[in-house]
């Protein structure tokens, strides 16, 4: 490296420092613009009435009325998606994790590696097709349901899911599963006893990422779970299953010809975010946990 | 020494004991050896189900969309025109659509991102670099809804009032960025501000996977640059980002992979207009954004032409994520960090 010239290097270092700041700023501008626009349009809808109440109001739906019916609806999906993935998700990671050193876990991990990359959309086509669609070939005809969106989140979270305990078995120091073996403990009971426990903060931080992806896919719900205005109804399949999650809300409501709807829009917009970011944080809470496990 | 020789595996052992103790072959191990060959055939049997999930996947599409893909044939992704009214189906439309959106973002939001990712390695103080980091990663995990939301709201009005007029003055003499020169004039919603959306929306990711890379520099490299006399920027260029080509690839890629499926960001702002766009400003439509407004409506759900075309636009818009999602596995699999989620929402 040429040391002449320093006062022009250094003047290039400090352009570019320049440079890189003011890409920061351009780059957080819309976010905080995307948050303001959010409090300041709906903030004034934000109240205890908001929260309590399922939207109403005519002719517009949701002019009057809260949220509430877009909250049940949202949890119920999550719900039904949890109860399908982390069964099948952990016991995935559970499987890579012990046995899949060889050619058929590196071909398992492929797959789930692959599902990660497939968009919400063809989530939604998948999902209507297979669960929703009344008149498909094959499936199981549910109509647009909660039960057809809750199944198909599940589908979309199980590799999630899977990673992420691989991911968290693996970090278990092999001293505390050498410890158990060499105690002649079985491997499943090497698992559920060591595995299992220690890493289990690392689990729940995986099924969180699931639950916060999960409730992005709006497109996939709006496909396979279809839209209503009202709160949950029994039985929760059929031509009357279906929910309302808070994404398609939004859609919805911004889809209509009023500006009326701009402010509960946004307001769902604001508890939407309230609920990532609870999310967000929970999880990293619990990534601190684990770490302090893992420790020993 | 006292030896314990216990007859339970559920029994505590004494540790000492252990060394000396052999285990007969009795039954005790033919059990053991049950439960855990039970444990390895269950557990895979479970982890089949992401490969039955992928294959369902492909299954389902390729057999609904099947007649669209035997009456067109390959052709089907050359045409260029879109009208379910006379029964003439062409993917090309959507294809350019989403290809022109994705790039217009990319062009914006890697420069953008790598900078960051530099000031935040190489310059940062570690606290205000972990703060700004942790707003990045929530970032890169909000719902798209509200981005499309923000989009509908605030950047179309001032796209249309302000930033498009202020674009025709600057280069009214350049035809390919003059919005004027679109066929539908100045209107905010088209192909450029689906890109704008999209490139805020994609940053985030770039950042986190392009941080990643550059903190897996060994801090000898660092040292010994700076050693013989570079400055922080040259070594941030020279040493820092040559070793962490691949993972910057790598995190292109995934976002590039994030932005070609996306929907609910674009779908308000793209103009859903179904014919190929004849410039930067003209309205368009993406391969998600069709699916989405043809299908929610529900007037094409399954059963004719229109749905077996529309569903073959779902899996040329699959191929391309998966091809994207896999190359960017692939470019980042020694990083070791956060989970990228991949796939558009």
């Amino acid at each position: 490296m040429r040391s002449g010239n320093l006062a022009r290097r250094k003047l290039v270092e400090r352009l570019a420092v320049t440079l890189c700041v003011l890409a920061l700023l351009i780059a957080l501008a819309p976010l905080v613009h995307v948050l303001y626009t959010a409090i300041n349009i709906g903030g004034s809808r934000l109240n205890w009435t908001f929260f309590s109440q399922p939207a109403a109001g005519l002719p517009y739906i949701g002019t009057q009325g809260g949220v509430l019916n877009g909250l049940v609806g949202t949890v119920l999906l999550l719900f039904i998606g949890g109860l399908i993935s982390v069964p099948l998700g952990v016991v995935t990671g559970m499987y890579l994790s012990d046995f899949g050193g060889g050619r058929l876990g590196s071909t398992i991990r492929a797959f789930s590696d692959t599902l990660l990359g497939v968009p919400s959309v063809i989530w939604g086509l998948f999902g209507f097709l297979l669960f929703a669609n009344p008149i498909s070939q094959v499936g199981l005809h549910l109509n647009r349901s909660a039960l057809a969106g809750g199944l198909t989140l599940g589908l979309l979270m199980t590799p999630i899911v899977a990673r992420v305990t691989e991911i968290s078995l693996h970090q278990v120091p092999l001293g505390f599963k050498e410890a158990s073996l060499a105690l002649g403990a079985t491997r499943w009971a090497t698992m559920r006893r060591i595995g299992l426990r220690v890493a289990l903060p690392g689990i729940l931080t995986g099924v969180l990422l699931a639950l916060t992806n999960a409730i992005g896919q709006t497109v996939a719900l709006l496909l396979a779970n279809g839209y209503t205005y009202l709160m949950p109804r029994w039985p929760p399949w059929g031509p009357q299953g279906n929910v309302t999650d808070l994404g398609s809300m939004i859609y919805l409501y911004l889809y209509q010809p009023t500006t009326l709807l701009h402010a509960p829009a946004e307001a769902a917009v604001v508890v939407l975010l309230g609920l990532v970011l609870i999310m967000s944080l929970l999880s990293r809470a619990l990534t601190a946990i684990g770490r302090r496990n893992y420790a020993g | 020494m006292e030896i314990e020789v216990t007859e339970s595996p559920d029994q505590a052992v004494n540790a000492a004991s252990v060394s000396v103790v052999v285990p007969p072959h009795s039954t005790r191990s033919s059990r053991r050896s049950r439960v855990d060959a039970f444990y390895h055939w269950g557990s895979f049997v479970v982890s089949l189900a992401v490969v039955i999930i992928l294959v369902a996947i492909l299954l389902v599409l390729i057999s609904t969309a099947w007649p669209a893909i035997t009456a067109y044939g390959p052709g089907f992704l050359a045409g260029t025109v879109w009208n379910p009214t006379i029964n003439v189906y062409g993917a090309a439309p959507f294809i350019v659509g989403t290809l022109m959106t994705t790039g217009l973002a990319l062009l914006i939001a890697v420069p953008i991102s790598i900078g960051i990712a530099i000031l935040l390695t190489e310059y940062a103080p570690g606290s205000i670099a972990g703060v700004i980091g942790v707003v990045i990663d929530v970032a890169a995990g909000v719902p798209t809804i509200v981005f499309g939301a923000w989009a509908l709201l605030e950047l179309l009005p001032w796209m249309s009032n302000t930033a498009e007029p202020a674009i025709a003055a600057v280069f009214g003499w350049f035809p390919p960025l003059d919005p004027n020169n679109s066929p539908t004039g100045i209107t905010g919603y088209g192909i450029f501000t689906a890109g704008l959306v999209l490139s805020a929306m994609i940053f985030p990711t770039i950042v986190s996977v392009t941080r990643g890379s550059f903190a897996a520099t060994p801090l000898e490299m660092r040292e010994a640059s700076l050693g013989i006399g570079a400055t922080r920027w040259e070594t941030a260029t020279r040493v820092v980002m040559r070793g962490a080509r691949t993972g910057m690839l790598g995190a292109i890629v995934l976002a590039c992979g994030r932005a070609l499926g996306e929907t609910m960001a674009v779908v308000y702002v793209i103009g859903l207009s179904p014919r190929i766009p004849q410039s930067l400003f003209d309205q368009g439509h993406t391969l998600s954004t069709i699916l989405l407004t043809q299908l929610f409506g529900g007037n094409a759900s399954s059963g004719t032409m229109t749905a077996a075309a529309l569903y073959e636009l779902g899996l040329i818009l699959l191929a391309l994520s998966l091809l994207a999602g896999l190359a960017g596995r692939y470019l980042t699999r020694r990083l070791s960090g956060a989970l990228v989620l991949g796939g558009g929402r």
